[in-house]
């Protein structure tokens, strides 16, 4: 989520700041609802109720693809399809397979969104992090099973409590 | 028994070299590539078409008409980026609703876990330690006050043709940033001066 503050020199010279809800409000940035783009035309592009605007650029602010898709870059369909969805809540409620086994024996993943908020991804500061996932990397290598992500969680929780008093293990 | 390793060829500069690993960690963000859809007769059309990702600035469109499909975070502050610094005409096309809150209701939040004057490792593990569900429960029974708190921002919003909605469940944009990662739109608090002390 976006913390920053953009302040608009000229308003703000008034003592006031800006947001973008205030420019909708205000009709400096127009909305148009509901409808979805079905095609271009030479000056503008087309919406699926019929209506056209004229625009000299468009641009999509319309997400991205699932991170994994690069597993199966990486790793061919095979073992792609095997590493289970990332982000999202599992049926327990917890965010899916962050820091938790991939799916596949020997692959990692690691990712670090908004990395304070998180039980499972749980990264204090970068020593922490990479802490927590050389010890998953070592319990694999030493055979040792991971417990359930909600132990997980309590463990880790557990764990990096006591890594900020310096006392990890 | 063969030994369980990785064998990974390496294309560095045109050196290729291989590496036998035990363990393939990817650490490549929790963003995939950016989504641009293919619309037909692209070839047509003869101003820019780019995804969020390549917006370099306001400065190129000053005084033209920009359209900007999606209406979250992204396409918010493109948009505030164009309308406040010369593009003439300004258009988000909203496809669905979009789960609203200003900056000042998230900042109230976070001050609650990381108050000014304590220690940040102490809201930091709080935060860590919350379950998610419990979380959303939190999120949902605050519903009404988020509502009542977001009321002027909400029908401006909604006068201006822009849909919201509070999903997933009424627990609103705080459990849709874990839910689906996105969807959110975290807006700037002009309009909420009286709760504010500028």
């Amino acid at each position: 989520m976006s913390l920053s503050f953009i302040m608009d020199p000229l308003i703000s010279s008034q003592g006031l700041d800006v947001g973008s809800a205030d420019l909708v409000i205000k009709g400096k940035i127009r909305v148009k609802n509901g409808v979805e783009p079905t095609h271009f035309t030479p000056s503008g592009i087309v919406f699926n109720d019929g209506s056209e605007l004229d625009a000299d650029a468009v641009i999509f602010a319309t997400g991205y693809a699932p991170p994994l898709e690069i597993a199966s870059d990486f790793f061919g369909e095979e073992i792609g399809k095997k590493i289970t969805p990332i982000w999202g809540l599992n049926e327990e409620g917890e965010l899916k397979r962050a820091c938790t086994p991939s799916g596949h024996p020997g692959v990692n993943l690691f990712m670090t969104p908004f990395g304070l908020l998180f039980p499972n991804l749980f990264l204090l500061d970068l020593v922490g992090n990479r802490r927590f996932l050389t010890y998953e990397v070592l319990f694999k290598v030493i055979g040792t099973l991971l417990p359930t992500p909600s132990s997980y969680q309590s463990n880790t929780s557990f764990r990096v409590f006591r890594l900020k008093r310096g006392n990890w293990d | 028994m063969a030994e369980k390793r990785w064998t990974v060829q390496i294309n560095r500069d045109g050196k290729h070299f291989t590496l036998r690993p035990f363990h393939i960690v990817i650490a490549t963000s929790y963003l995939g590539r950016p989504l641009l859809p293919t619309l037909p007769e692209r070839d047509q059309f003869i101003g820019e078409v780019f995804h969020g990702t390549d917006f370099k600035g306001p400065s190129q469109y000053v005084g033209k008409k920009v359209v900007v499909v999606g209406a979250s975070q992204t396409a918010a502050d493109i948009c505030q980026d164009l309308a406040l610094n010369g593009v003439g005409s300004v258009t988000m096309i909203q496809r669905s609703s979009t789960s609203v809150v200003t900056i000042d209701w998230v900042r109230t939040l976070l001050d609650i876990l990381w108050p000014a004057n304590k220690d940040p490792s102490i809201g930091d593990f709080r935060a860590a330690a919350m379950p998610l569900l419990l979380l959303k429960q939190i999120h949902v029974s605050m519903k009404e006050k988020r509502l009542a708190y977001h009321k002027e921002v909400h029908e401006g919003l909604m006068n201006a043709g822009f849909k919201l909605n509070e999903d997933p469940d009424g627990a609103g944009q705080g459990i849709l940033l874990f839910q689906r990662g996105g969807g959110e739109l975290t807006l700037l608090p002009h309009i909420c001066l009286f709760f504010t002390c500028f």
